[in-house]
């Protein structure tokens, strides 16, 4: 909305060390045991269209040292100024760059191949992408399978569609290169790791 | 009957309160001053700040006081307190060329601008002891001379001026530059060191590098394992101010003046009889006065810059990997001495399999009918 | 950052947290691949335990549950001192009871007892690269963990069957993890690596000194390097534990005399204190008539 004559103010985490610690034992649990649901806070206001949830993971995630992308109706003043100015990360447009890209929905996903799948050398040096998902639980569903998965599980999220799978699926083909996604849901996240195997 | 020993918390405060006694010594004989230590033992308090990558002669002082006098020990000490500060940016490069030289001598010149001065140094003394400093006796009032070295300039900018020296920076080799067309540095305490490594890193890494190791390195390329033929082109020792630009003011502001050593060699020369030859160049840098480790550390930096120079790479001084790895003294200590750690569930494995072939070596013996002489034996 | 007042939770900087649970996330999204991270001076030498504190401190909460081992013990001097650090920096509470543990940090042993998918083992490393002494540089280990290139390590094991009629490894026994890549399980015995083989827990490795953190995420599979006609097998003993009689645990030798008087303890002194609490009892606790 232009003619806005000052800059909304939204916070944070209110304490930074805990709750940002916090939020990362569940990202560790949601990638190391992909298709799990676990639980998230957020701060409470943050820019449209940036969810808690999302923001939460920036601020535990992202620093000077993470350039981030964003995409879509992420790529706001409002939401790159948040997200400069508490976690001081660079925003950049070009994907090639980005340690971190954020979507706001699984339509807004780039072409693969302009994000970093990390080198046959250096895998880690991968991006990693987050995107809104939904809600959990319903939607198409796929079995997944692989490290952290004792069998098999069944995963879904309404804003994942069969185009997103099938990426995915090319994605972990790419293995020991390729993405890591994690998925943001109303007060949880989901994590799928380039390793996971993906069947409709 | 064993039982199993406890009390591992109550021996460790012991251990402790012993260390602290013995730190302390008789005690009827004076406590060490911190500042005995900064003024008269300077020189070891150089080396911990070099080593220790922290420029502050009180804490360094008192590292060594802490350490009982074991400089790697005290290093560590510096280290591990760097970590905890806070980081507010980088300087702005120190301009060596502006440095208001207390020593300054060059090996490739007999005279030159500004002259050689010696300085305060042990090079031209005789290695007599001198019981004197027994009975603590001061040395003679220094006569006040004239004191202008003005600003000096570099002896190897005498050679670059007549096109002899390959330049300073952007040789082959050097890092790229970016978009705003400078050369960005990288920081070896915030990365991980990879290898190869570019020359930065590599002068980062040699810098805080133990100079006992160095000073071996060096010494070897002298002896023929790399040989890069040096000469001492300059040895300054002096003050330079260090500038930082704070985001809030966006103007450069003098925040300290620190002593440093820097040495430059001039070392074989490349090209050929078609491509015009210039002489390469070596690089040292310490804080404090350490002329020893800056003149070491010119030499391996010229020696690791074999790649680049089309040299083959033959010794060990010259391989990267080789020196780099292992030219911490802090990450060396720790793994060398870690040996005294418990390692004795790991030592039961092997126990365990070395029975287990002397049983079957010994099975096999008495199969292949030794037994009868065994037998005979006893 | 650290103040004269006291420490940030846990001593590290958010900063280097940070920079750590980015490591490990991506060590956890490629099971067993070494993600070089800048590893900080910590205020214990590298060489003890660094790397594994710096995992700890990047993952434990006010709400974690610490234990503390090395060699299986709690209370060898080492696992003392981290156990104090933590304690101190972090407020946190700490046991030496596995079960109750939601952390184990550990030195050269994984405890004897079953973990569980609510509880996380840090491992301390010295050296994490498995073919480092069959090759010395980096820059040529990494290109064979890059082209799946592990023809020296599979040399060197045929080798060892050839000359000993054994494989010579007994700890740090290399492992294939996810079919993929080679792993050292850090100095753990052989006896071991069964337990890393698809355990409920995270399992997250830590090199300080190298700058190195790899992991094992829960449920994968991981396999001690073998050859079809020469099996991985780990070790036994003759002796069961003299205190708690137990006979499937990694018994320590306790050189009772000059004459060559020995005895064997289990090396997880919670197991075998546990074992005793419930009555069990080994011969020499029951030569002395004691319970």
């Amino acid at each position: 909305m232009s003619g806005l004559a000052q800059q909304e103010y939204f916070a944070g985490f209110g304490d930074p060390v805990h709750e940002a610690q916090a939020c990362f034992r569940s990202l560790m649990e949601a990638m190391s045991r992909p298709g799990s649901i676990v639980e998230v806070d957020g701060p409470c206001e943050v820019p449209a269209p940036l969810s808690p949830v999302m923001a939460s993971v920036a601020l535990t995630l992202c620093d000077y040292e993470t350039p981030i992308g964003l995409v879509g109706e992420l790529r706001s003043d409002a939401v790159a100024g948040y997200l400069r100015f508490h976690t001081s990360a660079p925003v950049v447009d070009d994907l090639t760059e980005a340690a971190f890209v954020f979507l706001p929905n699984v339509s807004a996903l780039p072409d693969l191949g302009t994000m970093r799948p990390g080198t046959a050398s250096y895998p880690d040096k991968s991006a990693t992408i987050v995107i809104d998902a939904g809600s959990f639980g319903t939607g198409l569903d796929v079995d997944l399978s692989g490290p952290g998965i004792e069998t098999h599980v069944c995963f879904s999220a309404t804003g994942l569609d069969a185009p997103f799978w099938r990426h995915a699926q090319a994605n972990h083909e790419r293995y020991p290169l390729g993405l890591d996604i994690i998925f943001c849901g109303p007060n949880a996240i989901a994590a799928l790791p380039r390793s996971t195997k993906i069947e409709a | 009957m064993y039982v199993p020993v406890k009390g591992g918390e109550r021996a460790i405060e012991n251990a402790h309160k012993l260390l602290a006694e013995e730190r302390r010594g008789n005690r009827d004989t004076p406590d060490l001053d911190v500042a005995q230590i900064d003024e008269q033992l300077a020189l070891a308090v150089d080396r911990v700040m070099t080593e220790g990558s922290l420029y502050d002669r009180e804490l360094a002082a008192l590292a060594i006081k802490q350490a009982r006098g074991d400089l790697i020990e005290a290093a560590f000490l510096l280290r591990a307190f760097r970590t905890t500060l806070a980081r507010f940016g980088y300087s702005i490069p120190i301009d060596t060329g502006q440095m208001v030289v207390r020593r300054r001598i060059s090996a490739t010149y007999k005279d030159l601008p500004g002259g050689q001065v010696l300085g305060p140094t042990f090079d031209y003394t005789h290695r007599l002891i001198d019981f004197s400093l027994l009975e603590g006796a001061d040395p003679e009032n220094l006569e006040e001379g004239e004191s202008d070295m003005g600003v000096t300039p570099h002896v190897l900018n005498i050679l670059d001026r007549e096109g002899l020296m390959e330049p300073a920076n952007g040789s082959s080799g050097a890092q790229e530059r970016g978009e705003d067309g400078e050369v960005h540095v990288g920081d070896l305490t915030r990365e991980p060191l990879e290898f190869p490594a570019d020359r930065d890193i590599r002068l980062q890494r040699l810098a805080r590098g133990d100079e006992g190791f160095l000073l071996a390195l060096g010494y070897s390329t002298q002896r023929g394992y790399g040989r890069n033929h040096p000469f001492a082109g300059e040895l300054r020792l002096g003050e330079v101010r260090v500038g930082f630009v704070p985001e809030e003011l966006g103007f450069e502001i003098e925040i300290a003046e620190i002593t440093v050593t820097e040495c430059e060699m001039v070392n074989q020369f490349k090209g050929s009889k078609n491509v015009s030859p210039q002489f390469t160049r070596g690089y040292g840098l310490t804080f404090g006065h350490c002329e020893r480790k800056a003149m070491s550390m010119a030499l391996v930096d010229r020696a690791l810059r074999a790649k680049e120079l089309d040299e083959e790479v033959e010794a060990p001084g010259q391989d990267e990997e080789f020196v780099l790895a292992h030219a911490d003294n802090v990450e060396a200590t720790g793994f060398v001495e870690h040996l005294k750690l418990p390692h004795y569930v790991d030592f039961q494995s092997e126990l365990e399999l070395v029975r287990r072939m002397r049983a079957e070596i010994e099975a096999a013996k008495v199969r292949n009918g030794d037994a009868e002489q065994i037998e005979a034996a006893e | 950052m650290a103040e004269t007042s006291g420490y940030n939770f846990a001593y590290l900087d958010e900063q280097t947290k940070r920079m750590i649970r980015r490591a490990l996330l991506k060590a956890i999204a490629v099971p067993g691949y070494q993600v070089p991270f800048a590893s900080r001076e910590m205020p214990m030498p590298y060489g003890w335990g660094t790397g594994g504190i710096q995992v700890t401190a990047s993952i434990v909460g006010r709400d974690d549950v610490l234990k503390v081992i090395d060699q299986g013990a709690d209370d060898t001097t080492n696992a003392v001192s981290i156990r104090k650090f933590f304690k101190r920096t972090a407020g946190i509470e700490t046991t030496t009871q596995t079960h109750e543990a939601t952390i184990i940090q550990t030195r050269h042993r994984i405890p004897e007892e079953d973990l569980r998918a609510d509880q996380i083992m840090v491992f301390q490393v010295p050296i994490p690269e498995p073919l480092r002494f069959l090759e010395p540089r980096e820059t040529e280990t990494r290109k064979m963990h890059a082209l799946e290139e592990y023809g020296l390590m599979h040399v060197k094991l045929y080798e060892d069957i050839s000359q000993h009629g054994h494989i010579a490894t007994t700890y740090a026994y290399p492992v294939a993890v996810k079919q993929r890549y080679v792993m050292d399980p850090s100095p753990i015995p052989k006896f071991d690596n069964p337990k890393i083989n698809r355990s409920p827990a995270l399992m997250l490795f830590g090199a300080g000194r190298e700058k190195r953190i790899y992991a094992v995420p829960p449920f994968t599979d991981v396999h001690s390097l073998d050859f079809e006609d020469f099996p991985f097998e780990i070790q036994t003993w003759r002796e069961a534990c003299a205190l708690c009689g137990a006979t499937g645990s990694f018994l320590d030798e306790i050189v009772t005399d000059d004459a060559g008087g020995r005895m064997f303890v289990c090396s997880d002194t919670d197991f075998c204190e546990k074992r005793r609490e419930a009555g069990h009892a080994g011969p020499a606790l029951a030569a002395e008539g004691a319970v």
